[in-house]
C-alpha cells in the first residue's frame, strides 16, 4: 500500500513537473491540487522536491566526475540495478543508473532515485554480483530516504554551511554527558520532520549543496551506513546473487590500500581506522566494521550455505569494454 | 453528650476557609530530563530547564534545542481520617498543565561557551471542584453540604546565560518572572435535626508576581559533575481579597454555648491584605552527577529553603529541606529509561495535639518513572510522577486532630528536538 503510495507520489510529481514545464496555469495548478487529500499533495510535494534536489544533486556529481559515455555498459547497470531493484523493498521506485567518469572506487546515491557508480568500482569489482551488491547499497540509501531525511534535519545555517564556519567548542566536560548514538529509524524521520521541519521547507538549492557536502565530505553517519550494507546485502541475497559479494568487494578495496586479507576481519584495530584519504573513506566507517557487520547479519541467515550466482562471465564479458585506467582525479 | 461533641464538630471544623497549596515546592516536576530525574538535575541542567535548575548547566549543552511538556496530568488525593464521625474525608484536585517550554541557543560564534536558554514554566497547578453532601442522624446531622472550588497556578517564565569560564567550569545567571495566583471559592450549609443551621460563603484571591533571580555554579572533574544554584526572590506586587458572608442562628462567640438564638445572626466581611506574604524564601541547591558511561547516569540533589513568616501567618513557611536522587540508562541507544526519588516536604507547622486552629502538614516522598524514545536529533518521553503523604490536619476546631494520608500522580509527555 506504501510502495503504491510513494509510486503514485512520483508518478504525480513527474506528470505535475511534465504539465509545469509545458506553460500550464496557476488555476490548472489549483484545480488539480484540489483533486487530491492533504496527505496526498504533501507527498506530491515532498516527491516533487527530492526529485529536485536529487537531480541538482546529481548533476553536479556528473559534471564533476564526467560521465563515462558507454551506452552499452550503462545500459548493463541500468539492467543489474533494476534487477536488484525488483528484489529490494521498494520495487515500485523509479532508480536511474549511470557510470561516472573516475576512477576513485565510490558510488553515490542521491534523492530521487539517480544512482552513480564510479568507473573505478567497476574496474575492481569481479563478478556481477559484486556489481549489485555496490548498487543495493545504494539502493537502500535512496529508498530509506537516508540523505533526504539528513537533510530535513538539518537547520538552515546547517544546510547553507554557515555552522561549519565557527564551529562550536566540545570540552572534556561536554563529552563525558554524550549520550549513545541513536539509531535513526522511519518513524524516527517521521517525528524530526513534523517536529523539526519538513522536507517540503527544503531550499532544493541550498539541501543540494548540503548534500554534496554530505557525500563528499561528512557522510551519513556510521548507522546509516551499516543499515545500508545489511539492506544491501539482504537485496542482494534476495536477487540470487552470492551474499558476501559485498563484504569481497570491500575487502577488496581494502588490500588494494596495501593491507592484508587478514586485515579484513580485524574490526576493532585502530589503526587500521585512520586511513582518511579517499571520498569513500572520510564519508563510510571503517571496512573492517563494514565487513565485521556484514558478517554478523549474514551469520544470522546461515548465508553460508546458500550457493548465489556470481554472473562472472557475463560481467567480465562487459568488463573488458571498460578503456584502460587513467590516473585518480584529485576529489 | 455525643451528640453536642459532633455538632461542635462539624459546625466549626469547616469554618476555615480551604486553601490552594503553596506550601510544598515540588508538586510538580519540570522538565523532560529532569522529570525523570526526580528533579536531581542541578548538576546536569545542560538543557532548557536549566533556567529552573541551574543555569550555569546551559553552557555545557552539545546541540541547540527546543522542548515541549504537553497533556500533563495531574491528581491529588488527601484523605482525612476519621474526620466526620467514624467516616474519612477526602479532597480531590486535579489539573491539566503544561509543565515546561523551552529552548537552548549556543552562542560559541560569538563568545566560546556562551549559551542562552529562555522557558516558560508551570510550577505548580491545582484545579478543585469539591462538592461534598453528608446526612449522618447518628451525629444529629440533617444535611452537611459543603462545595469548594479553587483555581490556582503558579507560572514562570524567564531567560538564563551562562559561560564556560574554563573547559569544566562554568557559571550563569538567571532572571524569572513567576506569578502566584490563587482564587478560592467556598460555600456551605450545615442543617441540624434540632433545627441549628450555619450557612456560609467564602471568597479569597491570592495574586502574587515575583522576580526570581538565579546564581549558578557547575564544574566538572572527569564523569563527575558538582553543582549549585542560589536564588533569590523579591515581590513585584502582592494582594490578597477575602470575603464572607455567614449566616448561623447558635451561638458559638458570645457564649459559647451552642445554644439555639432566636434570631439568625448575620456576618460579612470584605478586606484586602496589601502584603499578604511580604517576602520570598531564598533557596540554595546543591546537586552532584556522575556520568559512569555513555548509558549511565546518576545524580543526587539536596535542596535547602529559608523560612517566609514575615506576611500574614496564614501564609507563614518555615525552613525546609529537601532531597532528590535519580538515575538515567539506555537500554538500547534509541531508549534511555530514567528513574528518581524525591522528597517534598510540607513548610508549615508540624500539627501538635494541644493547640487548636492549625493548618494541615503533609509530608511527601515521591518516584519518577520515564521512558524515551530517542532519534538522531529528536526524543519524546512519556512518564509519570506519583507521590505519596502523610502527616496530620486539623480541619475540626478544639484541639482534635486527624491523620491525613494523601497521594498525587502526573502523567507527562514531552518532545525536544536539537536543531
Amino acid at each position: 500500500m506504501k510502495s503504491k503510495l510513494i509510486l503514485l507520489s512520483l508518478g504525480l510529481a513527474l506528470f505535475s513537473m511534465f504539465q509545469l514545464s509545458s506553460c500550464s496555469t496557476t488555476s490548472e495548478s489549483k484545480v488539480e491540487e484540489q483533486q487530491y487529500t492533504e496527505e496526498e499533495q504533501r507527498l506530491i510535494l515532498r516527491a516533487k522536491k527530492e526529485m529536485e534536489i536529487g537531480r541538482n544533486m546529481a548533476g553536479r556529481l556528473l559534471r564533476f566526475y564526467g560521465v563515462h559515455n558507454d551506452q552499452k555498459l550503462v545500459k548493463y547497470v541500468n539492467q543489474v540495478g533494476n534487477f536488484v531493484v525488483r528484489n529490494s523493498e521498494f520495487p515500485d521506485r523509479r532508480f536511474m543508473f549511470d557510470i561516472l567518469d573516475s576512477e576513485e572506487v565510490n558510488a553515490y546515491a542521491c534523492p530521487g532515485g539517480y544512482i552513480l557508480i564510479t568507473l573505478g568500482a567497476v574496474r575492481k569489482a569481479t563478478s556481477e554480483a559484486e556489481l549489485a551488491a555496490i548498487i543495493a547499497h545504494e539502493i537502500s540509501h535512496v529508498g530509506n530516504e537516508h540523505m533526504l531525511n539528513k537533510l530535513a534535519s538539518m537547520s538552515e545555517d546547517e544546510l547553507e554551511g554557515k555552522k561549519d564556519e565557527k564551529k562550536s567548542t566540545v570540552t572534556d566536560a561536554m563529552m563525558v554527558r554524550k549520550r549513545p548514538e541513536a539509531k535513526a529509524s522511519k518513524a524516527g524521520a517521521l517525528l524530526a520532520k513534523y517536529i523539526g521541519g519538513s522536507v517540503a521547507g527544503l531550499n532544493a538549492l541550498a539541501a543540494a549543496k548540503a548534500g554534496m557536502s554530505i557525500i563528499m565530505e561528512k557522510g551519513l553517519g556510521s548507522e546509516l551506513e551499516f543499515e545500508a550494507d545489511i539492506d544491501g546485502s539482504k537485496y542482494t541475497l534476495d536477487s540470487g546473487y552470492e551474499p558476501y559479494a559485498l563484504a569481497t568487494f570491500l575487502c577488496r578495496i581494502y588490500m588494494s590500500k596495501g593491507f592484508k586479507k587478514a586485515d579484513c576481519y580485524k574490526s576493532k584495530s585502530k589503526k587500521l581506522a585512520k586511513n582518511k584519504k579517499t571520498v569513500l573513506d572520510r564519508t563510510h566507517p571503517s571496512v573492517p566494521q563494514r565487513i565485521a557487520n556484514i558478517k554478523s547479519y549474514l551469520r544470522k541467515l546461515d548465508a553460508r550455505s546458500i550457493v548465489g550466482a556470481k554472473g562472472k562471465k557475463r560481467f567480465l564479458k562487459m568488463k573488458s569494454r571498460l578503456p584502460k585506467a587513467k590516473k585518480i582525479k584529485a576529489s | 453528650m455525643n451528640r453536642l461533641l459532633a455538632i461542635c464538630l462539624i459546625s466549626l471544623s469547616f469554618a476555615s476557609t480551604s486553601m490552594a497549596d503553596i506550601f510544598h515546592y515540588n508538586n510538580l516536576l519540570v522538565g523532560e530530563r529532569a522529570m525523570g530525574l526526580g528533579g536531581a538535575f542541578t548538576a546536569v541542567s545542560d538543557d532548557a530547564s536549566g533556567i529552573m535548575y541551574n543555569p550555569a548547566g546551559i553552557a555545557f549543552a552539545i546541540s541547540n534545542d527546543i522542548s515541549g511538556s504537553a497533556n500533563a496530568f495531574y491528581q491529588r488525593t488527601i484523605t482525612y481520617k476519621e474526620t466526620i464521625g467514624q467516616e474519612d474525608f477526602i479532597e480531590k484536585s486535579n489539573g491539566n498543565t503544561a509543565p515546561f517550554f523551552g529552548s537552548l541557543l549556543k552562542l560559541d560564534h560569538i563568545i566560546d561557551g556562551l549559551a542562552l536558554a529562555f522557558g516558560m514554566v508551570n510550577l505548580d497547578s491545582e484545579l478543585k471542584n469539591q462538592n461534598d453532601f453528608i446526612a449522618n442522624e447518628s451525629l444529629g446531622l440533617q444535611r452537611f453540604h459543603r462545595t469548594a472550588n479553587i483555581r490556582a497556578g503558579t507560572m514562570g517564565g524567564g531567560v538564563a546565560a551562562a559561560l564556560r569560564i574554563f573547559s569544566g567550569t562554568a557559571i550563569g545567571i538567571g532572571v524569572n518572572v513567576v506569578t502566584i495566583d490563587e482564587l478560592v471559592q467556598e460555600y456551605q450549609h450545615v442543617a441540624y435535626n434540632d433545627g441549628r443551621f450555619l450557612a456560609q460563603n467564602i471568597r479569597t484571591h491570592l495574586q502574587v508576581n515575583t522576580m526570581e533571580y538565579s546564581f549558578g555554579l557547575q564544574t566538572a572533574f572527569g564523569q563527575l559533575s558538582l553543582g549549585t544554584n542560589v536564588k533569590v526572590r523579591t515581590i513585584l506586587s502582592e494582594s490578597y481579597d477575602s470575603g464572607m458572608d455567614q449566616t448561623k442562628n447558635f451561638d458559638d462567640v458570645f457564649t459559647g454555648s451552642l445554644a439555639m438564638l432566636p434570631v439568625p445572626i448575620e456576618t460579612f466581611s470584605n478586606q484586602t491584605d496589601k502584603e499578604p506574604l511580604k517576602s520570598l524564601p531564598w533557596e540554595v541547591k546543591v546537586g552532584m552527577a556522575w556520568f559512569a558511561s555513555a548509558r549511565l547516569l546518576l545524580t543526587a540533589d539536596v535542596s535547602y529553603v529559608a523560612e517566609a513568616k514575615e506576611g500574614s501567618s496564614q501564609f507563614d513557611r518555615n525552613e525546609v529541606t529537601n532531597f532528590a536522587t535519580g538515575a538515567e540508562y539506555y537500554i538500547t541507544p534509541s531508549v534511555p529509561v530514567r528513574v528518581g526519588a524525591f522528597t517534598n516536604n510540607d513548610t508549615r507547622d508540624e500539627v501538635e495535639d494541644d493547640k487548636s486552629g492549625q493548618a494541615d502538614h503533609i509530608d511527601f516522598v515521591g518516584t519518577s518513572l520515564f521512558f524515551a524514545w530517542v532519534q538522531p536529533n529528536s526524543q519524546i518521553s512519556l512518564g509519570t510522577v506519583y507521590q505519596v503523604g502523610e502527616g496530620k490536619a486539623q480541619k475540626t476546631t478544639g484541639s482534635a486532630t486527624q491523620d491525613v494520608e494523601a497521594e498525587s500522580i502526573t502523567f507527562a509527555f514531552s518532545a525536544t528536538h536539537s536543531l
